[in-house]
């Protein structure tokens, strides 16, 4: 794996008031590898938005350390942030100020010149509409003025947290897009995001955080891996079938109506042993767990509450 | 520098800022044109009228018999008229314009502008707090240091540039009008005047300031609005009404001292009804700048650290 871009190392974030204290990130250790698209996948409340603040200087860790580019942030903020580039929950903006007289002052903060602004509008299709005020703006012209006002470094880490929401599918697709070009362009992009089925799309790699915990992270096929694939085997005698494989050594999970076969994929093994054995399966179904599955359960925030446990599950949770 | 250029332009481009610098400038407009028009010189028609009624007045019996008594029993007819005749100048109504009196017009304007200052200073970094885009500069400038100076100083040049300039053309205006209308200038009034205008503009970049880093501590312009208001209440109305040492103390009497040099003012104790002796107390200069100086020191200083240690959205 390569050196990391971003690396956490046991964060912290305490917030406390007078009665209590809440603690949104408890010990996070994380590693986002240099290039492609790395997503950060967390239930509400989990603490994704919390470390991306930490990460970028807006809020303060409660303890813990944290680094980008491999230098120490806070302290050496000021000089990796020139190539950090990011969008923090909405995109926030003067109001009466028009699309491009937001982005000029943010250019001018930086000293990038005032042909970019046109570059990056055209990049993000708003060019047309850049005189006109901010707050007449949709939400999706909103979303698409963040992502022109973080492109405007050249960053070599993106850092987006729901950079989608809001957006009509027209607009969802065009920026999902945009991210995968920005990730095969050597950008590394650190995508935060509720919508699991995109993400399973357009990520390299991911990490899931719960309660403020980093609780999987690697490539996407690695997490879903972990999790596991199977197969479900609907026979006649359950109990017999389940024997049968169980001295086989294979890990049989007893379901109403049917077994699961976890690790496994080879279908054509398990209906001959079971044939040989003189039981004939009814039903044959390769079950592999999708980034969704993986996600509700490691998080634990399955609709019921309860871990998901339907045909389309996969392994224990690592 | 790049910074700094960059919070001069967000300040002079937000719409509420240049509505109050807009109604500052007829503020003064108000007061200046409302000085001179009470001071004006009386007409050719005034004079006139006022010479008949002076004469019809004069002629009354109820005049007449007292200054008969006066000349009968002293013998000084001139001083004997000069007692009980009236002169032209008692029908004109109004004073004549004295361009060595300029404190009061000036401490009036600068209230104006010191307290738009405040405005100013403190909506131009409520609005970044408002809008959310504290955060959104904060990512492209991460230096806090580096950004709190920018504000400040733009709050700061922004406040001073817009109290310099409607200040020069109040105080230009009434200047114009006493040499056009021949009112006497003694020698170095002019000096003074300008000596007073310039502490008047630093009064309103102090005040400028103090509203820019009060909302920093309080990320509300309307908490800082609601301070100002507890005070102004609190403070220099009922406080120095219930507690007479309280004048020593409040911000007023030292922002006159200020602008105008100064000055004793005579207190008396809150629960004195009759003969009792007041304490005179000596608002100087020196020490109205030492008292706002540190005022302002220590909120900046505060609003600095907090800005540092905040958590911004």
């Amino acid at each position: 794996m390569s050196a990391p871009v971003v690396e956490t190392t046991n964060l912290r974030k305490e917030y406390r008031t007078r009665q209590s204290s809440v603690v949104a990130v408890k010990s996070l250790s994380l590693r986002i590898p240099s290039g492609g698209v790395h997503g950060f996948l967390g239930p509400n409340g989990s603490g994704k938005t919390t470390t991306i603040r930490m990460l970028l200087g807006l809020a303060r860790a409660s303890s813990g350390s944290m680094q980008l580019f491999g230098q120490d942030v806070p302290a050496h903020l000021p000089d990796v942030m020139g190539k950090v580039g990011a969008i923090v929950e909405q995109p926030k903006f003067f109001g009466n100020f028009s699309g491009r007289k937001n982005l000029e002052l943010l250019a001018d903060a930086i000293g990038v010149p005032h042909s970019r602004i046109d570059t990056v509008l055209d990049e993000v299709g708003l060019r047309d509409r850049s005189g006109d005020r901010f707050k007449s703006y949709s939400l999706g012209m909103k979303q698409r003025l963040a992502i022109a006002a973080t492109l405007l470094k050249q960053p070599q880490l993106l850092i987006l947290d729901e950079p989608t929401n809001g957006l009509d599918p027209a607009g969802i697709r065009e920026i999902r897009d945009m991210i995968r070009q920005l990730g095969d362009s050597g950008v590394t992009v650190m995508l935060s995001s509720h919508i699991l089925a995109e993400v399973q799309q357009v990520c390299d790699h991911v990490s899931i955080i719960g309660r403020g915990e980093l609780l999987a992270s690697g490539s996407v096929d690695e997490v879903i891996g972990e999790s596991g694939s199977g197969v479900k085997v609907g026979l006649p005698d359950l109990e017999s079938g389940a024997a049968v494989l169980t001295s086989h050594g294979y890990a049989v999970r007893r379901e109403p109506g049917y077994l699961v076969v976890d690790g496994v994929n080879d279908n054509a093994a398990i209906t001959k042993l079971l044939a040989d054995s003189g039981q004939y399966v009814s039903e044959l179904t390769s079950v592999r767990a999708d980034l969704e599955s993986v996600f509700l359960e490691l998080t634990g925030t399955t609709p019921d509450g309860a871990l998901a446990a339907d045909a389309t599950r996969g392994g224990a949770a690592p | 520098m790049r910074l700094f250029r960059v919070e001069v332009r967000r300040l002079f481009s937000r719409r509420a800022v240049i509505v109050m610098m807009v109604l500052g400038a007829l503020a003064v407009g108000a007061i200046a044109a409302g000085v001179l028009y009470e001071n004006r010189p009386a007409s050719a028609a005034e004079l006139a009228r006022a010479d008949r009624q002076v004469d019809q007045y004069n002629q009354e019996p109820w005049v007449q018999r007292p200054l008969a008594r006066c000349v009968e029993k002293t013998g000084d007819v001139e001083r004997c008229e000069a007692r009980w005749l009236l002169t032209p100048d008692n029908f004109y109504g109004r004073g004549q314009l004295q361009p060595a009196q300029y404190k009061p017009w000036l401490i009036s304007m600068t209230g104006v502008v010191a307290a738009l200052g405040l405005l100013i200073g403190a909506t131009f970094v409520g609005a970044d707090y408002i809008s959310g885009s504290m955060g959104t500069q904060l990512l492209f400038e991460p230096n806090r240091r580096k950004v709190w100076l920018a504000k400040a100083g733009a709050a700061v040049v922004g406040v001073g540039l817009f109290s310099a300039v409607v200040l020069l053309l109040g105080n230009g205006a009434m200047w114009v009008f006493a040499k056009s209308w021949d009112r006497p200038i003694r020698p170095g009034l002019l000096g003074d005047y300008v000596a007073a205008g310039g502490r008047a503009v630093l009064l309103a970049a102090v005040a400028g300031l103090a509203g820019y880093a009060l909302v920093m501590v309080a990320r509300h312009t309307a908490a800082v609005l609601g301070l100002l208001a507890v005070y102004g209440i609190a403070g220099e109305a009922v406080l120095r009404n219930v507690w007479a040492g309280s004048e020593k103390w409040l911000f007023s009497n030292h922002a006159f001292a200020w602008i105008g040099g100064d000055f004793k003012r005579r207190i008396y104790p809150s629960d004195c009804y009759d003969g009792c002796r007041p304490e005179i107390v000596h608002f100087t200069q020196q020490f109205a700048a030492t008292y706002v100086g540190v005022g302002l020191l220590a909120v900046a200083l505060a609003s600095l650290l907090v800005f540092f240690r905040r958590d911004v959205a």
